[in-house]
């Protein structure tokens, strides 16, 4: 049965900036997914997904995004600060899906050139991740000064982000293993 | 009196499937212009893990 499978629990790249640093940071945190038991995940490139700008919403749905996000008992979101704000290009990639995440875990990694590890995006993310029906866990990532973070081969230089990630990885697990319980076996009638 | 309406039935495995949500859609409400707010239930397979929409009564 569903119940028995491994959870997927996908990680999305925020961001398609050039010469993004958030791209080590998703790569990083993908692979200590990896290591977990009975999980499956996958690195979801924002960049990779072509989506219309003339226009927004489910009309615009990717197939493959969608399967993966109807497939998904939980994600992670990799998300740099721009401007104090979450880019604009993975907000319009979240708008076109609904029932996909409804009763679903999700974690957010922040990320900044700055002190702050991306706080004021996860802050601003709450209520859109409220909206779209999906359930935030209470461990957040913070990747603060991130250029030195990691070397130019995009190796991790402070290992202690490892320990502070296996918390958060932790943390989405059990809430992606209550929610899918509760979506395969508990109605609200 | 509200009716108690029929399980959807899973379009891959045939099972019935577990409606544990219900949200507005306010996407659905701009494009239809409909005076109510257009809820829809949200139904997940046991089975496969399928996710299917309908229009809440």
């Amino acid at each position: 049965m569903l119940e028995s499978t491994p959870l997927f629990l996908p990680v999305i790249l925020g961001t398609s900036r050039k010469n993004r640093f958030s791209e080590y940071v998703a790569r990083f945190v993908t692979e200590q997914v990896a290591k977990q038991p009975n999980v499956a995940t996958e690195l979801i490139d924002i960049r990779s997904i072509s989506l219309p700008t003339d226009d927004e919403g489910e009309n615009i749905k990717d197939a493959k995004f969608s399967e993966m996000m109807n497939r998904a008992d939980g994600m992670v979101l990799v998300v740099p600060e721009y401007n104090h704000g979450y880019p604009g290009s993975l907000k319009h990639l979240l708008d076109t899906n609904l029932k996909e995440y409804i009763h679903k875990a999700v974690g957010i990694v922040g990320v900044s050139a700055g002190p702050f590890g991306g706080t004021r995006v996860i802050q601003n993310l709450l209520p859109v991740m409220r909206e779209l029906g999906l359930v935030n866990i209470f461990w957040d990532g913070n990747f603060s000064s991130v250029q030195k973070a990691f070397d130019d081969n995009g190796t991790l230089l402070d290992r202690a982000y490892e320990r502070r990630i296996e918390k958060f990885i932790k943390e989405l697990i059990w809430m992606s293993t209550v929610l899918r319980y509760g979506r395969l076996n508990i109605s609200i009638q | 009196m509200k009716q108690e309406r029929k399980p959807m039935h899973c379009s891959k495995c045939d099972m019935d499937m577990n409606l544990h949500a219900e949200k507005i859609n306010y996407a659905t409400m701009e494009s239809k212009k409909k005076a109510e707010e257009p809820v829809v239930e949200i139904h997940t397979c046991p089975g496969c893990g399928a996710t299917a929409t309908r229009e809440a009564q």
